[in-house]
């Protein structure tokens, strides 16, 4: 990435250059430099911000718990409905109630995801009042305990809402194949001779098997996810990751991109790394 | 010449499909008579900035006076070419690595197959917003972001269709009777693989109509080129979203997008349906 | 009285084009201790009767007709509610793959454990373990499979588990449902066996399901002949073997490798299965039938008794004539 080299820099003066090029190690041959970049990520140490002139590593750690926040609200809330809806969709498959859901599904898919944000903000919060339209607290309010809990919880609930329609379709849908897929199975028509009533059918033998690609797609889903929290940001505001990288590539600060890359795929890592706990305890086949 | 009319008939016997098409018919019309059916040109000064709408501008005018509705009338050119066109791009890649991948196995297709997840996990948007502020702002320059980095899911699903044909029996035979790879790819693999490509295609288009409109909306796309995107960015820089501007300037090209999407993912579907029997009910 | 009455039960599938007609006035008796052989060839509607005796028949599916009586009550008209307090308790079915019909998820002894507490409510957890154990047992498998995962399980034991389970509420009736199709001749006979036997001790009625004819005239005293969704003859299995009636019965054991005589010629029988959508109302065995006559294509006949224990749905026999 050092490559891409900034329109302000062309600006410079040889001198201020060098001068640059020497604070930032980027007159060292390039593979040293990846090599200084790699042992400085070891340490902990992501570079220093071209703009701010701050270290990356405290950027980062500053805006990271907001993200994280959003986003593990986001695919609570996302799994919890896309799951249940999947599940009743599949259940009364082809009857009305499926097709609804499917149409509101769909809906939710194809509908750009900054522009619900925009449509909240201008609906419940610049007309209605009654949610924040900016940032994730009321900074200058001097808010305590409680009251500071409420107030960050205002902030959140218009972002996680539009990330949640942005999200929850993708889950929906997994859900309800693997539902249906699931239903057709031998041991759902045995449960069913049993005796058993739809209730303990659907929820202990139907949804614990179902539920194995929605883990998949979530996993896999958490790059879209965070993805989609960067526009959500955005619009909202909202000082997270998603934020920080888009400020960072307009204006060109490569340390801070390198590091927004660097946190995200952690971050998808550790998704994935909590998957391989959870599939064990799903499915018995996978040890 | 039998199966195609049938196939015809599966698809328009799917409701959604046929309203899907319907729809986009009509997207495709207002697109090729722009200049016919706006009232005015989307770049031309015609009334005082942030008018309110009135019978001469349905929707208003934007923040320097030009009428709204006739730049949501020649959006749906930009936003409708750049969807198809990213879409084109991605499938060109996306086949090319799906054919090679799924015929020639081994080695290869490892290979692809890791790059196809690698891509698939890494967070898509942040990386087209790096890429597109990179290349800067152009008709072009998005076009190729979003194709190039959408390119995995059809290779993904172009290679399985490829798998299913080549243990098919029939294939084995040209190769012993000493085919060449090419002409079984041209003459075996490619039209039955063709109808999934379509398929894709028309998926493909309605997801790159969305981060069309996402990239441009951050300030990514070409000012000169007004997708739905750009009217949405500037009605978003001008906090259209603080006075009742957002009816007449956000709704329009939100709903229209939601509208083009939902007509691609309907006929998509419906094709997807006749095209992977497996899904009919 | 019988133990189990099925009587004219009709079961459609509802298709684009009408009705399939997978099952077409079945009736037959089953006493205790009895085993009743069904077979036919595929898509004869030999699942569908199992299912429908079971009345577990779901959509596309429906019963458009018919009773099951068991106990004295008719299952047909139960509401679900009152049927799931009668399946597994008194009607259990060992479905046609055994093989998938146990949960991944669970352990094979929670799945068998979870039908009793179910069905004994006032049972103790270490009664309820006991019995589990003591299926297992009888089933031929070591108790220690009770904490067992299915995928560790080879097919020929998943199959005793559902034996095993299948028994677990005492039920009266035990439908087999192919049961053993797919699994090697030996482990075959001794599952065959094992089922008879536990049939024979508890004098449970067993209904045997297959298109095997060696191993259903070999395990079964009475067997029913099915043809296109219907019985076309049911009597003992020493009438079906030295007695047969019905043309597709003849044509059905000579179609059989004798392995005495090689030479002997194998008679197939031609013409395919009408369609069941929509049938005509003729004999559904006419196109393929070697002895039709113009009676045949009028209407399609009823299974009559012809002598003791022997019912044949044919114009050939008895005083069918109208």
């Amino acid at each position: 990435m050092k490559f891409i080299v900034g329109e302000d820099i062309v600006l410079m003066s040889s001198e201020e250059k060098a001068e640059v090029l020497e604070k930032h190690g980027l007159n060292k041959p390039v593979f040293e430099q990846y090599l200084n970049y790699i042992g400085s990520i070891l340490k902990g140490d992501l570079g220093y911000s071209y703009r701010s002139q701050k270290p990356v590593t405290d950027i980062v750690s500053e805006r990271l718990p907001w993200t994280l926040l959003l986003s593990i609200t986001n695919i609570i809330l996302s799994t919890i409905i896309g799951v249940a809806m999947g599940t009743w969709a599949a259940w009364n498959r082809g009857k009305k109630i499926d097709i609804v859901l499917n149409n509101i599904f769909v809906f939710f898919r194809s509908m750009p995801s900054f522009w619900i944000g925009m449509i909240f903000i201008a609906v419940f919060g610049a007309r209605l009042g009654w949610f924040p339209i900016f940032g994730a607290q009321s900074v200058w309010a001097g808010y305590m305990g409680f009251e500071k809990i409420v107030d960050i919880a205002m902030h959140l609930i218009m972002p996680t809402i539009t990330l949640v329609i942005l999200s929850v379709s993708s889950i929906y849908l997994t859900m309800r194949y693997s539902m249906i897929d699931v239903l057709g199975e031998d041991y759902i028509l045995m449960a069913k001779m049993k005796g058993l009533s739809d209730k303990k059918v659907r929820y202990t033998h139907a949804m614990r098997n179902a539920l194995i690609p929605v883990v998949t797609i979530v996993m896999l889903n958490m790059g879209y996810m965070v993805g989609g929290a960067t526009i959500i940001e955005t619009v909202f505001s909202y000082p997270g990751m998603g934020r920080l990288l888009f400020e960072a590539v307009t204006n060109r600060d490569y340390p801070v991109i390198q590091g927004c890359f660097f946190m995200i795929t952690i971050c998808v890592i550790a998704a994935n790394i909590i998957a391989d706990f959870i599939y064990p305890l799903l499915d018995p086949r996978v040890v | 010449m039998k199966k195609f009319n049938d196939n015809l008939k599966l698809f328009f016997s799917n409701k959604l499909g046929l309203i899907g098409t319907v729809i986009l018919v009509g997207f495709i019309l207002v697109a090729i008579f722009a200049p016919q059916i706006a009232p005015y040109d989307p770049y031309q000064r015609i009334g005082v900035p942030f008018g309110k709408p009135s019978m001469q501008n349905w929707l208003g005018t934007n923040d320097v006076g030009q009428d709204i509705l006739s730049e949501v009338i020649y959006g749906t050119r930009i936003s409708l070419l750049m969807g198809l066109l990213s879409a084109g791009v991605a499938l060109i890649i996306g086949t090319i690595v799906g054919l090679t991948s799924g015929f020639f196995g081994g080695r290869i297709d490892t290979v692809l197959m890791r790059a196809v997840d690698i891509s698939l996990v890494i967070p898509m948007l942040p990386l087209m917003i790096l890429l597109a502020a990179f290349l800067g702002p152009s008709f072009w320059n998005i076009v190729i972001v979003i194709g190039i980095l959408s390119w995995a899911s059809p290779a993904r699903v172009i290679r399985s269709q490829v798998l299913t044909i080549k243990n098919k029996g029939y294939i084995e035979a040209v190769k012993a009777t000493g085919g060449k790879s090419s002409y079984i790819i041209t003459k075996h693999i490619l039209p039955p693989t063709l109808s999934i490509i379509i398929s894709q295609l028309i998926l493909m288009s309605s997801r790159a109509i969305l981060m069309e409109s996402s990239l441009s909306f951050l300030g990514l796309g070409d000012p000169t080129q007004k997708s739905w995107g750009i009217i949405l960015y500037y009605a978003q820089s001008r906090s259209a979203f603080l006075s009742d501007a957002w009816i007449w300037w956000i709704l329009p090209p939100g709903l229209l997008i939601t509208l083009l999407v939902i007509s691609f993912a309907y006929i998509g579907n419906s094709l997807e349906q006749i095209v992977n029997p497996r899904l009919r009910r | 009285m019988a133990l189990l009455e099925v009587r004219n039960l009709t079961t459609y599938y509802e298709t684009k084009i009408g009705y399939n007609e997978a099952l077409q006035g079945l009736s037959f008796d089953l006493e205790a201790g009895g085993i009743l052989g069904l077979i036919g060839e595929s898509g004869c509607g030999k699942s569908t009767a199992g299912f429908s005796m079971m009345n577990m028949i779901e959509y596309p599916g429906k019963i458009m007709d018919g009773e099951v009586i068991l106990d004295g009550k008719d299952l047909i008209k139960m509401d679900r509610n009152e049927l799931r307090k009668v399946l597994w308790k008194d009607i259990a079915m060992i479905p046609q793959s055994a093989m998938n019909a146990l949960n991944p998820a669970y352990k094979v002894g929670k799945q068998i454990l979870e039908a009793i507490k179910l069905h004994f409510p006032e049972m103790s957890q270490e009664e309820a373990v006991a019995k589990v154990e003591h299926l297992l047992n009888l089933v031929g498998i070591d108790a220690k499979w009770y904490h067992g995962y299915p995928h560790k399980l080879s097919g020929g034991m998943k199959q005793r588990i559902i034996i095993a389970m299948a028994l677990s509420c005492d039920p009266k009736v035990i439908i087999s449902d192919e049961a053993t199709t797919g699994l090697d001749v030996l482990i075959e006979a001794q599952i065959l066996a094992l089922l008879k036997k536990i049939a024979l001790d508890r004098g449970l009625g067993l209904i045997i399901i297959s298109h095997d004819l060696n191993m259903v005239t070999a395990i079964c005293n009475r067997i029913g002949i099915m043809y296109a969704g219907m019985l076309v003859e049911l009597t003992t299995t020493e009438n079906v073997l030295r007695n047969p009636k019905h043309p597709y019965t003849r044509a059905l054991f000579s179609s059989q490798i004798d392995s005495k005589d090689f030479d002997k010629k194998v008679t197939s029988v031609d013409g395919v299965v009408p369609k069941l959508v929509n049938p005509e109302d003729k004999c559904r065995f006419y196109d393929r039938c070697n002895r039709k006559f113009e009676m045949c294509e009028r209407k399609c006949p009823s299974l009559i008794s012809i002598s003791d224990n022997h019912r044949v749905a044919c114009y050939l026999e008895g005083d069918n004539h109208e």
